[in-house]
């Protein structure tokens, strides 16, 4: 019945109007000009709010971290040159690669895997007050950056990711460095996202059909449990743990009918997912991400 | 790679930069839902300034990513209830856009003798909203909670509601349709 009353609904709907024309664009200059610049202080604190209301639903911060990495997508232009070979352990070489240029500090990471006490000693030494998190990470957000300051609680525009040419195929961008200004006070903390090992949860991640993830594009939402995890099969992925959205009984659970419609998912460790279903009573028309990314049909 | 570095190195989010990405990834979608439910240009054109204004002056609570689409549509929707109770207000802004939409012909659809139209028109404004958002905007239920600032459960309750009532009027327009199918037909064989 959904489907049939949307459809509906659709057909009357009103013409969308001319788009995005010039005039649309003198507005848009228009409205910049006629008011100062606002101040943009906590730009980045509101992206990292919804991670406390959601958290209580799962410990990735799937929620949170879409608006996260689309930030660093978009403004930044995020990502990581991550090193084809990696897993020395802590002390056998330089964990990072720490050049001064053009009035920045260059950082890069060479071991992935080292401890946070290796990367702060390091970057201590050279005269920084910089926490480096590297965290296991949904393929989507394997090579984002993250650069926040813990006293301020906001996102750091000082620093800067540099972005590789050409496309990216990551909803975290696709950089190739991580740039901190010499005369930077500090403190921040930088979360780095990497791959995780087989059967290691994913610390950062985001929805499963962002830019990089399984369902990327696909009509996922309003699908009952069976057919989502028939599409999650197919990409060699199974369903680790469903999240029941009912306000009152909801939270987590093994199992659910195989005939509840999921809302919405994320990756826990590499291969496995979670849904966040519902009961609902017959299908929805599919829906799922609309992206620029998405081819158009 | 300092090359590199210097070709893919992008500057700070400066207000103006952020801004701009903002508007031109989301006014169309912001400009449909706003001519959709507005029957003036001049309105159209006010309401949607008023919407990016506020954006612009509001940068800061704009959330990240596909988020800023809801939250603009939930501005839009405010700026829309409230602007009918100003109506002679005229943004000194939109004068260009105005005049565009002024020459724009909106395809005009007879909607009146449509019994499904009619259908839709009994049910209430809340109803409409929550069904125009999924029909129209293609939202989901948890996006349309954000737009309304409801839980997701709400939303999605009333939705159903919202569903099971415009399924009822429809069927009761039944008899309707069946009577303006016959005297379609009449019609065309030159019966009547």
């Amino acid at each position: 019945m959904n489907t049939d009353v949307d459809r509906v609904v659709a057909h009357l709907s009103p013409g969308a109007g001319p788009g995005m024309t010039e005039g649309a664009r003198a507005l848009m200059r228009d409205i910049m000009a006629a008011e100062p610049a606002p101040a943009m202080a906590n730009a980045s604190t509101r992206a990292a709010a919804p991670a406390g209301r959601r958290g209580r639903r799962s410990r990735v911060l799937r929620a949170a971290v879409p608006g996260v990495a689309l930030l660093a997508a978009a403004f930044l232009g995020l990502s990581w040159l991550l090193p084809a070979g990696h897993g020395l352990g802590p002390g056998t070489a330089a964990a990072l690669d720490i050049k001064k240029e053009d009035g920045y500090y260059v950082i890069e990471v060479k071991d992935l895997y080292a401890d946070s006490a290796t990367y702060e000693a390091q970057l201590r030494d050279a005269g920084l007050d910089v926490t480096l998190k590297v965290v296991p990470s949904t393929p989507a957000l394997v090579g984002s950056v993250f650069p926040t300051s813990p006293t301020e609680g906001r996102y750091l525009d000082e620093i800067k990711t540099i972005d590789q040419p050409g496309g990216c195929d990551k909803m975290g961008g696709c950089p190739i460095g991580v740039k901190i200004p010499e005369n930077f006070q500090g403190p921040a903390e930088i979360t780095i996202g990497r791959e995780a090992k087989p059967g290691e949860p994913f610390e950062n991640g985001t929805s499963i059909d962002a830019l990089g993830e399984p369902l990327h594009c696909l009509p996922y939402i309003g699908r009952t449990v069976a057919e989502v995890r028939g599409m999650l099969q197919e990409r060699g992925v199974t369903v680790q743990s469903f999240t029941d959205m009912d306000p009152e009984t909801g939270g987590t659970k093994e199992s659910v009918p195989e005939s509840w419609l999921v809302e919405g998912g994320n990756m826990t460790e590499p291969g496995k997912a979670s849904l966040s279903v519902y009961e609902g009573s017959q299908p929805q028309e599919p829906g799922g991400r609309r992206g620029e990314n998405c081819p158009t049909s | 790679m300092s090359k590199q570095r210097k070709e893919g190195d992008i500057g700070p989010p400066a207000p103006e930069h952020r801004f701009e990405r903002l508007y031109l990834a989301h006014y169309p979608a912001i400009a449909a839902y706003v001519t959709r439910r507005t029957e003036s240009t001049d309105d159209i054109a006010d309401v949607i300034a008023e919407t990016f204004t506020t954006a612009w002056r509001r940068l800061d609570d704009v959330p990240q990513g596909d988020e800023a689409r809801l939250w603009l549509y939930a501005v839009a929707r405010r700026v829309l209830a409230n602007h009918f109770r100003a109506e002679e207000r005229r943004s000194a802004l939109a004068a260009r856009l105005r005049e565009e939409l002024a020459t724009w012909s909106r395809p005009t659809a007879d909607r009146d003798g449509d019994a499904t139209y009619q259908a839709f028109r009994r049910l209430s404004p809340d109803d409409r909203e929550l069904l125009t958002l999924v029909g129209w905007e293609g939202l989901s239920s948890a996006e349309i909670a954000k737009v309304l600032g409801c839980s997701r459960g709400a939303a999605r309750l009333r939705l159903h509601r919202a569903r099971k009532r415009l399924a009822k009027e429809l069927a009761a327009a039944d008899l309707d349709l069946a009577t303006y199918g016959l005297r379609a037909v009449a019609l065309a064989e030159g019966k009547s």
